[in-house]
């Protein structure tokens, strides 16, 4: 027999059980295209946390006021002193002799206002700080020019505001460089405009507004000398976690204090991003696992199919051994029609995978991985063939005659 | 009552005749749960190459368990049956497939037609097993349905068909390899009697040629198309009459039929009929329709 006989025949027993096929075809198809989608689902969404945890800053710590001493159950009388972060600790962090792995402090006095340039109004967050605070933070300037350090030191009503806050105040087109700006009842001069970041979590990072913190304090805060947070970059990533200690030590010392009992949290760019990244790798394995699970469903799918279409087939199979056929011809008919079914079924599913992972779900773009293909692939093949081939083979063993009485 | 064959053949041809089939003493039994249901009982007959056998007998006598056995379906649980010489136990399942599509060609009582396969394509199955050419297979496969009368239904499904019509689609089906034996399980049980004649006409044309026929029927005027009726009772044989001689032309042959099957396409097809290696002494049978006289 020619291998076009055989394949003639194969697509012949193909389209002779049209219902038997689809199925099959269905059961790869959907375990397949889950296996992609889910996988670059988790993988896509791990991708995006750690380029969020990215664009909070590089090698950063931020030391946040948490207003109140120890961890431990509060005893009255003894620790009503609020604690502060103040510009003295600005000073020490930033002494390099006590503090060696550290490269800049920023403070941070921050509050929400209401901008209103003309007729238009926005209400946004006012990040009152130091001409550090950009960089640490990552932001760079689309047109116009930082804060600086003497604006800082002169208490000069200069403003760097995110694009979202261009958009809301001005006109499209209007150069805001050069405009005064009210927040709340304070004129700030715009000298610069920030380039879009995106959002970050909860916050949107292009509706902000950067001052001098001195401005800030004067106009809008009111406490003088008290910041609610400390923006400090380390020298490299490697030593932030030295940073971090040093940070720790000089703010104990400070306060008077163990280090265990600090009134501040220190945040660690490095430990979030390893946590988010260990969260969001178990999401990857719980969508793989779901995965798995889908495409072992379809795969006994295939299997139930085979097997409830074997009676029909084994006494075809006696009838093709019964004229002739010889064990090894039914044996090839039944696997070249296994492996078509189960290579287009699987082949269906990679591309509607491919399909379905280009559309955004819940929020997070899909990042097809490659050994998922490979993987879901293989695998229904491996399930198709062997389901469309075990019973086929067990058949062409028997009898002619006891096939044919098979029921 | 019981005559061997050996017998038979000093009685009738002087001629050096040739067993094609022989089986001794062939037993089949069943289990029924734990009960042995002894379905055969030592069944013993010789058929000899070029022979018009039927074999008649009461319901549940063995009859197609017996055509099951000679058409190497089934074996028997105990006895020998010598196919051309050769002890069909010795022969592999390829060897046995390869039989069934050359040598033997079977109707089976229920018909077995695929049912999702179309008329053309059920009889083409058995040429595309042996590997004969698409458009030769489709040109045999049309002449054998010709010759059943079954012309006008190529593309149906058996499904679509009377009982009588698969029927002549099995019989078009076992011809359609020019096999040098014909088996077949009441091939008219389900037609009307000139349908009957025609496909009986058509056994005696290939027997006419030189091939083994062995039928089963219930009907007494089928029974004599034959040259020689075997009796099965309870898994034996009880009675086996010969009325003409093995190379004999069949009795009722048609001398002008209206459908003529003509099985010989070229001497050279013809050859790839045969099993040259392998099952020994078996030689084509067009050398039998030369011998014969006409
Ligand atoms: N697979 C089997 N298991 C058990 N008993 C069987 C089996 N096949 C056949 N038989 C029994 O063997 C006996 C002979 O069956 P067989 O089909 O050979 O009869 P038959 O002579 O062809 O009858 P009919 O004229 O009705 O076709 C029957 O009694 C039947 O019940
Ligand atoms: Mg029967």
């Amino acid at each position: 027999m020619s291998w076009s006989d055989n394949f003639v025949i194969a697509i012949r027993g193909i389209t002779a059980n049209k219902l038997r096929s689809a199925l099959t075809v269905l059961g790869l198809l959907i375990g397949v295209s889950a296996v992609i989608i889910l996988v670059a689902v988790g993988n896509g969404s791990s991708l995006s946390v750690e380029q969020r945890i990215n664009q909070l800053g590089s090698n950063t710590l931020t030391v946040i006021n948490t207003g109140r001493f120890g961890r431990g159950p509060a005893v009255s009388g003894t620790q009503t002193q609020q604690a502060t972060l103040t510009m003295t600790d600005v000073k020490n962090i930033e002494n390099p002799n006590e503090a060696p792995d550290v490269k800049s402090v920023s403070p941070v006095a921050s509050t929400t206002v209401t901008a209103t340039y003309g007729s238009a109004t926005y209400s946004t967050s006012v990040i009152g700080s130091t001409a550090s605070y950009l960089n640490a933070e990552d932001y760079t300037l689309s047109s116009g020019s930082p804060i600086t350090s003497q604006e800082v030191k002169s208490h000069t009503h200069v403003i760097d505001i995110g694009s979202e806050v261009v958009s809301n105040l001005f006109d499209p087109g209007q150069n805001p460089i050069g405009q005064t700006i009210q927040l709340n009842s304070a004129n700030f001069e715009v000298i610069g405009v920030l380039a879009p970041k995106g959002t970050s979590g909860l916050t949107n990072e292009d509706s902000i507004a950067i001052a001098p913190y001195t401005a800030v304090q004067d106009e809008l805060t009111g406490y003088s000398q008290s910041f609610s947070e400390l923006i400090v970059q380390g020298k490299s990533s490697s030593t932030l976690n030295l940073a971090e200690s040093e940070v720790e030590g000089i703010l104990a010392a400070t306060n008077d204090t163990t280090v265990a009992n600090l009134p501040f949290n220190v945040i660690n760019q490095a430990t979030l991003l390893s946590t988010a990244k260990s969260t969001t790798s178990t999401l990857t394995v719980l969508l793989g696992a779901v995965a798995a699970i889908s495409l072992l469903v379809g795969g006994i799918g295939v299997m139930n199919i085979m097997l409830v279409t074997v009676t029909e087939r084994t006494r075809e199979i006696g009838i093709r051994k019964a004229i002739g056929a010889s064990k090894s011809a039914i044996l090839i008919q039944f696997l070249f029609e296994a492996v078509l079914l189960s290579l287009f079924g699987g082949a269906l599913g990679v591309a509607i995978g491919m399909i379905g992972t280009r559309f955004r779900i819940d929020g997070v773009h899909p990042v097809v991985a490659g050994y998922s293909i490979a993987l879901a692939f293989g695998v229904a093949v491996v399930i198709g063939v062997f389901f469309g081939f075990y019973p086929a083979n067990r058949a062409a063993s028997l009898r002619p005659i006891d096939a044919l009485r098979y029921d | 009552m019981t005559s061997t064959l050996a017998k038979t053949d000093t009685d009738i041809s002087t001629r050096s005749s040739r067993p094609v089939i022989v089986l001794r003493n062939i037993t089949k039994t069943y289990m029924m749960g734990s009960v042995a249901v002894d379905v055969l009982r030592g069944i013993s007959m010789t058929i000899d190459h070029g022979d018009f056998v039927a074999i008649m007998g009461a319901s549940g006598s063995g009859k197609s368990t017996t055509m099951h056995i000679i058409g190497c379906l089934d074996i028997p649980s105990r006895g020998y049956y010598w196919l051309d010489g050769i002890d069909v136990r010795t022969l592999t399942d390829t060897d046995l497939s390869m039989i069934r599509n050359r040598k033997i060609g079977f109707v089976f009582q229920s018909f077995n037609l695929i049912p999702r396969l179309s008329v053309l394509a059920n009889v083409e199955l058995p040429l595309t097993y042996r590997g004969v050419n698409k458009q030769e297979r489709r040109e045999r496969s049309t002449a054998a349905l010709a010759a059943t009368g079954m012309s006008h239904r190529l593309t149906h499904m058996p499904t679509e068909l009377s009982g009588g019509e698969q029927q002549r689609v099995a019989v078009a089906r076992a011809i359609v390899t020019n096999p040098s034996i014909i088996l077949a399980d009441e091939p008219t049980g389900n037609l009307a009697s000139h349908q009957s004649a025609e496909v009986m006409n058509i056994f005696s044309q290939l027997n006419a040629e030189g091939r083994t026929i062995v039928l089963v029927t219930h009907e007494k005027d089928i029974a004599e198309y034959a040259k020689r009726i075997i009796r099965i009772q309870d898994g034996v044989v009880v009675e086996d009459i010969r009325s003409l001689p093995v190379n004999a032309m069949p009795p009722r042959l048609e001398s002008n039929p209206s459908t003529t099957y003509h099985t010989v396409l070229s001497p050279g097809s013809y050859k790839t009929d045969t099993l040259n290696s392998g099952l020994g002494a078996y030689t084509p049978p067009s050398e039998s329709i030369h011998r014969r006289p006409k």
